[in-house]
């Protein structure tokens, strides 16, 4: 076992030590070897995430999450074409770039796993465009309820879990009800607007 | 062989002509002895068009042509000029590259593209490159507070100014996701000749990279860095507050520096002191002396005589003479100042007959 991660870098991240091994293979051969560590294996696509030891029903967990999910679970499949471009994600897959700013709720599903990846987050925490009072208050983030949430599903402490799913729901509720307000990433035409 | 060509009349850089070097190599502020330069970075997209690598040519200019007014109707100092970059050829716009107000990519792209700049070349921002705008501040010297503080009221203008695409989940909206989110990318232009000799970078660009900061070369490809100079940035631009970001960037770079520090007073003590002073006016003399130079040996020399400057080794130099002998041997420089297509093997002469120029002029004074 080698002692860094070569996907986060770290000998020891919260996830455990590095201790699956990655070959490259190319033409049948072993060119290239690494370590990463569990959950890095498991973003990638190297392995199947490990079952969890609780007992938890998948209705459980889908009526813990009923709501939040239904949209992006459905994710896109890879010939939708974003409205606002045309872009595909298989287009967006080979160049890296996305093509409008409508691509970002289109491509949502997909691209929360590539930002996790890339930033290890996948919520904004900082300046919002306009004057300061339109900042949100910044510890409380919709990204951060459901993290907890996700937590307390998994420590079993489900009162807690329905408690913050509610307060996602309240949150995401009341961002909908204001679609003129901050949130402008779904008013992208696409072409250019002064045509 | 028709005699050596004459050697090409040099700028002055000291007194009110300083600002000819630009502001990344004026070469004072807060440990510009090791840091040369704080650069922040906003990439920002205008709602309602398609990011520009999506653009065909007529929307591409149609976006150009808005930005360009927009900036020009910003009420900022300092003022701005536009310079549209196709009606510059190919050498202006890789002096352009060499002085760091436009991207590689930019300069090269085939998009109608704009950059607008100050005299004094401490903002620069780009109209239509992988993103609508990218405004850059610079600042010499470490001064990461200070130059956010400058490049935020410069986005605050602009978002007063132009509807940016912004989402509440993402933040700025970008065209590459690596970007999104905050849009910000914070760097420093560090010069480590000493943590280099001492064989402590891997160790120190290391450290960096443990908490997501990236640890560049500045000149040359691959992983090594040409004449000692490396950038340290942020990485991550989502799920990190601006001000966590510069607090990461500040921290990592300050510990750079001081370890730098450490290590210059280290080498310039006991028994390495002479192989130090040694590889410092060797360094000095090829310069000096040289007629032929590549890139390569010119960087690596002026490394050395650079850490001689501020280690006080050597009396007669500025830092400005060494700026201004790094930015004028890069190639379009090189060519710009002897009005003339050199081609490389031409360039090593006439870079020569530059640095000699230079530093006989410093002696003299
Ligand atoms: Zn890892
Ligand atoms: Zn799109």
């Amino acid at each position: 076992m080698q002692d860094k991660c070569t996907h986060c870098g770290k000998s020891q991240c919260k996830n455990g030590p590095p201790t699956v091994l990655v070959l490259d293979v190319s033409g049948g051969k072993v060119v290239g070897q690494h370590y990463v560590c569990r959950a890095a294996a498991e973003a990638l696509g190297f392995v199947q995430p490990k079952p969890t030891a609780m007992t938890l029903t998948a209705e459980m967990i889908e009526q813990l999450t009923s709501g939040l999910q239904a949209k992006s679970r459905r994710g896109p499949r890879t010939d939708t074409a974003c409205p606002g471009c045309g872009m595909t994600l298989a287009a967006f897959r080979e160049r890296g770039r996305l093509g409008c700013p409508r691509c970002y709720e289109v491509f949502k599903p997909h691209l929360l796993r590539v930002l996790e990846r890339v930033h290890d987050a996948v919520a904004h925490r900082g300046r919002f465009p306009g004057r300061a009072d339109r900042r949100l208050p910044d510890p409380v983030r919709v990204a951060d309820l459901h993290e907890a949430m996700r937590s307390a599903i998994r420590e079993e402490r489900y009162e807690e879990a329905a408690k913050l799913r509610d307060e996602i729901r309240q949150l995401e509720e009341r961002h909908a009800a204001d679609p003129g307000g901050r949130s402008q990433a779904a008013s992208g035409s696409g072409g250019p607007a002064a045509t | 062989m028709s005699g050596e060509p004459e050697l090409p009349r040099i700028p002055d850089t000291q007194g009110p002509h300083a600002e000819s070097l630009g502001e990344w190599l004026r070469g004072e502020g807060p440990d510009v002895d090791i840091a040369l330069c704080t650069r922040i970075r906003f990439a920002r997209n205008v709602q309602g068009y398609r990011f520009s690598t999506s653009l065909d040519a007529r929307e591409a200019a149609d976006l150009d042509a808005f930005l360009r007014r927009a900036i020009a109707s910003l009420r900022i100092e300092p003022p701005l000029t536009t310079h549209e970059l196709t009606h510059l050829d190919a050498l202006e716009r890789e002096v352009l590259v060499e002085r760091h107000l436009i991207s590689r990519e930019h300069a090269h792209s085939e998009r109608p593209r704009s950059v607008a700049y100050d005299a004094g070349e401490s903002v620069a921002m780009m109209i239509n490159e992988e993103d609508h705008l990218r405004s850059q501040v610079f600042r010499s010297g470490l001064c990461v507070g200070e130059t956010y503080r400058a490049a935020e009221a410069l986005d605050d203008a602009l978002l007063g100014a132009v509807p940016i695409a912004f989402s509440e989940q993402f933040g700025f909206l970008t065209a590459c996701p690596t970007n999104v989110g905050t849009g910000l990318r914070a760097s420093v232009m560090l010069h480590l000749p000493a943590l280099v000799w001492g064989d402590e970078i891997e160790r120190a660009a290391h450290s960096a990279q443990k908490i997501h900061l990236a640890v560049r070369g500045m000149y040359g490809e691959g992983s090594r860095a040409l004449g000692d100079f490396y950038q340290v940035s942020n990485q991550i631009t989502l799920g990190r507050t601006e001000a966590e970001v510069l607090e990461d960037v500040e921290t990592a770079v300050r510990q750079l520096v001081d370890w730098e520090r450490r290590v210059r007073i280290a080498l310039l003590s006991g028994r390495k002191a002479d192989q130090t002073k040694d590889r410092v006016f060797r360094a000095l003399g090829t310069l000096q002396n040289a007629h032929i130079l590549t890139s390569e040996e010119c960087l690596t020399n002026l490394s050395a005589v650079r850490l001689g400057v501020h280690q006080e080794l050597i009396q007669h130099l500025t830092v400005r003479d060494l700026n201004q002998i790094l930015l004028l041997t890069q190639p379009a420089h090189l060519q710009q100042l002897c009005a003339e297509r050199l081609a490389p093997a031409d360039r090593d002469a006439r870079r020569a007959g530059v640095v000699r120029a230079v530093l006989t002029r410093a002696a003299s004074r």
